[in-house]
């Protein structure tokens, strides 16, 4: 495994629980996801990722979108988490807890007998 | 729309490469993800953006390449750049994507006979019995074929398949033969519903052979007929989305 390569492949697994999260907190247009996840260091390989994975999302039912008048701008598309977002970010938190834990437990030494 | 980032003529080179990009994936994913970057420009870039930031924005959007092989391959890995190679991993995609629809079949025959198991016709009710137990083998067998299938094309070798394919290959068949053995002498008397499932069936495990084939050859263009005639509805969204339907 290539450290770059290995990386890119476990962003791909997580953006999407990012991106739940991020909508779990209120609606938002397509560039202030890209930004928020952005901030968080090294999440977002490009920018443009972001739409086919909300589109993947949409189609799961774990999300969806609506257009909103901006006052004096153009309409823009929020998206929002549905119910089955928030039980598969519910899920996704529970699993990801054992698994940071497990990995971080066989990566440290500290899960295995030497 | 005048006077906006649109206007710009990096931004016009990017659009105008990433629909040829696209020309593999399904129109309407293909609109949809188009109008998601056009909003994304148009809230990242005011209208008097010069050709460093508007540059420096398409940088960070990443290539059309990787945008459409993103957007074409929903849930799976992202396909080959060249036009060749895309087409080859569609083929090898459908190909895979079949032995579900085989599957599926399989199920069909399960349920039904299981309904059977009230009949009191007590042989005809062993008999289906007898094949009710062979077939969950044969799903699983098929199930393991399908995931190494799918491993393989992913992986986009050609030439011949791995042993471990091989051997999957010889499990379905072995577990094939004891249905279609226990399958032999259910026709008249039994209910249509089992008799036509059994042989949709039958017929599927059949289509099994060009399925093989078409996930190790590059490309099979016979194989279109028989996967728009063998797949059901359900399994047709997936075909969609992988962008089978155009040549």
């Amino acid at each position: 495994m290539t450290g770059e390569g290995g990386l890119t492949e476990l962003r791909r697994g997580v953006l999407g629980p990012c991106v739940l999260a991020l909508l779990e907190l209120r609606p938002r247009f397509g560039l202030e996801l890209v930004r928020d996840l952005a901030a968080a260091n090294g999440l977002l390989t490009s920018d443009g990722t972001v739409y086919p994975l909300l589109n993947r999302l949409r189609d799961a039912g774990l999300v969806t979108s609506q257009w909103r008048d901006g006052e004096g701008e153009r309409a823009r598309r929020y998206y929002s988490i549905t119910e089955a977002g928030r039980q598969s970010l519910t899920a996704f938190r529970a699993d990801w807890a054992w698994f940071s834990a497990t990995v971080g437990g066989v990566l440290n030494h500290t899960a295995v007998r030497s | 729309m005048s006077g906006t980032a649109l206007d710009h003529r990096l931004v016009r080179e990017y659009l105008r490469e990433l629909d040829t990009a696209m020309r593999g994936v399904p129109a309407a994913q293909a609109r949809e993800l188009r109008q998601q970057i056009i909003a994304h420009l148009q809230d990242a870039l005011g209208p008097e953006a010069g050709d460093q930031e508007v540059a420096a924005a398409l940088r960070r959007l990443g290539s059309p390449a990787d945008l459409a092989a993103e957007a074409g391959a929903a849930s799976g890995p992202p396909g080959p750049r060249s036009a060749l190679g895309r087409s080859r991993m569609r083929w090898r995609l459908a190909a895979v994507i079949a032995v579900p629809a085989v599957i599926a079949a399989v199920l069909g025959a399960v349920q039904i006979s299981s309904e059977m198991s009230n009949d009191v016709a007590s042989g005809r009710v062993q008999h289906l019995a007898v094949l009710d137990a062979a077939v969950p083998r044969l799903t699983q067998d098929l199930e393991d074929e399908r995931d190494l299938s799918a491993g393989y094309a992913a992986a986009r070798q050609a030439g011949p398949a791995p042993v471990t394919l091989a051997n999957a290959r010889t499990a379905t068949d072995a577990a094939a033969s004891t249905v279609r053995a226990d399958a032999a002498g259910i026709g008249a008397g039994y209910p249509p519903g089992t008799v036509q499932a059994l042989h949709s069936l039958l017929a599927s495990i059949t289509d099994l052979r060009d399925i093989r084939a078409a996930v190790s050859l590059p490309t099979m263009p016979a194989l279109r007929h028989l996967l728009r005639s063998s797949i059901p509805s359900r399994e047709r969204s997936d075909e969609s989305r992988f962008g089978t339907r155009r040549p």
